[in-house]
């Protein structure tokens, strides 16, 4: 065991928390490392694909299945998984978590620095007033420690710095953020746009609010429209840890960066009641290395931070760090996906888009707003598109072969329109994640295990968004309509958080108002983890803004020891 | 007319759950197991194969389906990518189009004409209509898709060419106009402006 350099601070982890923390630690002066488990990717050079013609792929795009059922059997299900962006994956056989195929459970995970936010989903929307009071409203999970105020310049602030591209709407249950110019709407996104607004009056569609630019800022140019962001972008046009954070962190000096860096526990000193160092296993040596630093910020992602949690066990705390209330691990989340509408839109046949526009529409939500109008509590949002679709999905439905049959296939098909459910889901402590006692990986750290069920409420909003659903495209005038009610697995929206929730009471909560552990002054977690209920929005934005709140209250609380 | 569902793309948003075909693989996997069984088409087949997919997408003004290497493609597809099973069926559905133009035509696919493979092919896409009718009929609401191994020859070989084709450079970059510098997104955008289909990205 080696002891190292005496850092400020150490993060754990280089994804959308993790960079967030890294840049605004490093801004305020104080040096810092981060620990990151996967490989090193470099901005640019180590995006292998980018641009890259399909054909240039054995199979084109199509899955190695016999790889993928090898080594790859849970990170297949990632919608961004490909082989045109394998390499910024986890390895599903050299790190293995207990899955259970009868039950399962999708731990979708990058494996590099920058972790998920080089192949996210890239849209971003602010939590609501409403959704901070839900808890409280309907009596589930524990009432949020802070409300929209507490939030909203801290939303602003890391807009400023992110770049979010969108519409203001001045909606309440989703409030406007700092926008760049929004992209366009597709003819029959506008005229969709034109028939909601017509037919409903408690429902609305917006353009995507996304972390692409439409206009250069800070010093990173816009969107070139190529189309797979998920493939990395050279140009640093979509927010990731490689094209925004960790540069502002690299450039005051104070910033390093440990890739393989797979972090086994924290060490805790009962005398002080801190952290005094973070227990790392070097992923190609096997060495144990033991870092110092007065503060540390969990940023591992959901599952990753909770299982150093509940593996950095002590006589102080039996159960896990900072356990003392027990939840840690439990009150698991993720967005219901998979709920869809589809349909065609006869008509606009001379109409087309030009460029690759990487990001949809959004219908936010709209149940349940003011008052409970339905069955099931909360709500859900769409994301949707509408677009002229390509040989891919017209094909199998025409008749024939040869010279017609080609030069169909060579135009475009009708205009293809889809609307896909993104529902809340209720913190529930049945739903929770632990540590196998049987199982170990191979650092020798124990395997995480996940117990996780849908409960009523997310089963019976599925019909609810599938009829919406309907009813708006048929407003629409769409034709050939197709619903389905399937309902991915929890983990599938790849929006899994909520295991160490924050809370006003210790006793019920890992987290306080500032994602500092209630038990651990000098431990702040500030990844998905953190969320004590959660929306039906895309959460990546709540993670950047709790983020660097969190960090403006850690340093303050350093200057004074955390007294 | 439409004798089988769009398949709907989510190209844009997410992955929304298709049928497990060649095509929906493209959009998105989903996979089975495979058994690494190298095995490669003999040259007889090959052939035979290479008439036929030119005969699905012929060259017209812009290069078909041998200039996009599609029959390489389809004997990659086939040797190291299908599993036994579809392997199998596929094999079994050539053989059964040699034999058919076989009676039909007196020679087998590798010595026809044109109009022969083309007499084939069409007795071949009856029966799969047929098949498909039969099969709309006895399948409830639910929806799956058949699956791969169940296909009719002509919707596997047909897919296979039409995949092959769109997604090669030749198909990619010719057959349809390639894009992907775009510069700008515009939304309503006229077709007379661009004349064909833009090629997907992925």
């Amino acid at each position: 065991m080696l002891n190292n350099t005496n850092y400020d601070a150490i993060v754990v982890g280089s994804g959308i928390s993790g960079g967030w923390a890294a840049k605004e630690l490093t801004e305020k002066g104080l040096n810092v490392l981060i620990l990151e488990r996967g490989r090193p990717v470099e901005h640019v050079k180590d995006y292998v694909t980018e641009h890259k013609g399909i054909w240039d792929f054995k199979y084109r795009n199509m899955p190695d299945r016999e790889l993928y059922d090898k080594e790859y059997f849970v990170q297949k299900n990632n919608h961004a998984f490909s082989e045109l962006t394998r390499h910024f994956f986890n390895n599903d056989l050299k790190n293995p978590y207990d899955y259970n195929e009868d039950k399962p459970f999708y731990w979708l995970r990058g494996d590099v620095l920058g972790g998920r936010s080089l192949t996210w989903g890239r849209q971003v929307y602010r939590f609501s007033e409403l959704d901070f009071k839900a808890n409280k409203q309907d009596n589930h999970g524990v009432d949020w420690p802070i409300r929209y105020d507490d939030i909203k310049d801290w939303y602003s602030y890391v807009e400023k710095f992110i770049g979010v591209s969108g519409q203001a709407e001045n909606l309440p249950q989703l409030p406007d953020s700092e926008f760049l110019p929004p992209m366009q709407f597709t003819k029959i996104e506008q005229d969709m746009k034109n028939s909601i607004a017509e037919h409903f009056d408690d429902r609305m569609m917006t353009i995507g609010r996304c972390a692409i630019l439409t206009k250069p800022h800070n010093g990173r140019a816009p969107c070139h429209y190529c189309g797979p962001c998920h493939r990395g972008c050279m140009t640093g046009s979509y927010f990731s840890s490689q094209s925004s954070t960790l540069p502002a962190a690299k450039k005051t000096g104070k910033l390093t960066i440990r890739s393989h860096s797979v972090v086994e526990k924290l060490d805790y000193d009962p005398l002080t009641k801190k952290v005094t160092g973070v227990q790392v296993i070097d992923a190609n040596s096997k060495e144990k290395i033991l870092f110092t630093s007065k503060l540390v910020f969990l940023c591992a992602s959901t599952v990753g931070s909770t299982q150093i949690l509940l593996h950095s066990k002590s006589e102080n705390f039996p159960n896990g760090l900072a356990n003392s209330s027990g939840v840690l691990g439990h009150y698991l989340m993720d967005h219901t996906i998979g709920m869809s509408a589809m349909g065609v839109i006869p008509g606009s046949e001379e109409d087309y888009h030009y460029g690759n526009r990487p990001n949809g529409t959004y219908i936010p939500r709209f149940k349940n707003l003011n008052k409970q109008q339905t069955s099931f509590l909360r709500g859900y949002g769409y994301q949707g598109w509408g677009g002229r679709m390509d040989w891919r999905g017209t094909h199998a439905a025409k008749s024939g072969f040869g010279k017609d049959f080609k030069e169909d296939l060579q135009q475009p098909g009708p205009w293809g329109v889809g609307l896909i459910g993104f529902g809340e889901c209720l913190p529930r402590f049945e739903n929770y994640m632990k540590l196998s006692t049987s199982k170990v990986d191979s650092y020798g750290i124990p395997q995480v295990e996940f117990n996780f069920e849908w409960s009523k409420n997310e089963l019976d909003m599925r019909e609810d968004m599938a009829k919406e659903g309907e009813a708006i495209l048929k407003a629409c005038g769409a034709i050939d309509i197709e619903l389905s009610t399937h309902i991915h697995p929890g983990g599938g929206a790849i929006h899994e958080m909520g295991t160490a929730r924050m809370g006003n009471d210790p006793k019920t909560s890992v987290l306080n108002n500032f994602n500092q552990c209630h038990d651990v002054a000098n431990v702040y977690v500030t990844d998905g983890s953190c969320m004590t209920s959660a929306s039906c929005v895309n959460p990546s934005l709540t993670y950047m803004a709790l983020t660097a709140r969190a960090v403006d209250h850690a340093v303050k609380q350093l200057a004074t020891n955390f007294s | 007319m439409s004798r089988r569902r769009f398949l709907k793309q989510a190209a844009i948003v997410l992955g929304a759950s298709i049928s497990t075909s060649v095509t929906a693989a493209v959009l998105k996997g989903a996979s089975n197991k495979v058994t690494s069984n190298m095995s490669k088409l003999s040259s007889q087949q090959l052939s035979a194969l290479t008439l036929l997919s030119e005969r699905i997408i012929p060259k017209t003004d812009t290069p078909g389906a041998i200039d996009a290497g599609v029959p390489d493609f389809i004997n990659i597809i086939v040797s190291q990518w299908y599993n036994d099973e579809e392997r199998l069926a596929f094999f079994s559905g050539l053989k059964a189009m040699d034999s058919f133009c076989i009676k039909q035509c007196n020679c087998p696919l590798v010595q026809a004409s044109p109009v022969q493979l083309d007499s084939v092919l069409t007795e071949f896409e009856m029966q799969a209509v047929k098949h498909e009718k039969a099969l709309h009929e006895t399948t409830t609401h639910e929806k799956t898709s058949p699956e791969q191994t169940s296909k009719p020859i002509f919707t596997t070989l047909r897919e296979l060419v039409v995949v092959g084709f769109f997604t090669s450079k030749v198909g990619a970059t010719q057959a349809l106009v390639h894009n992907h510098m775009a510069g700008k997104f515009v939304g309503d955008y006229p077709l007379s402006k661009v004349g064909k289909a833009w090629a997907p990205f992925y």
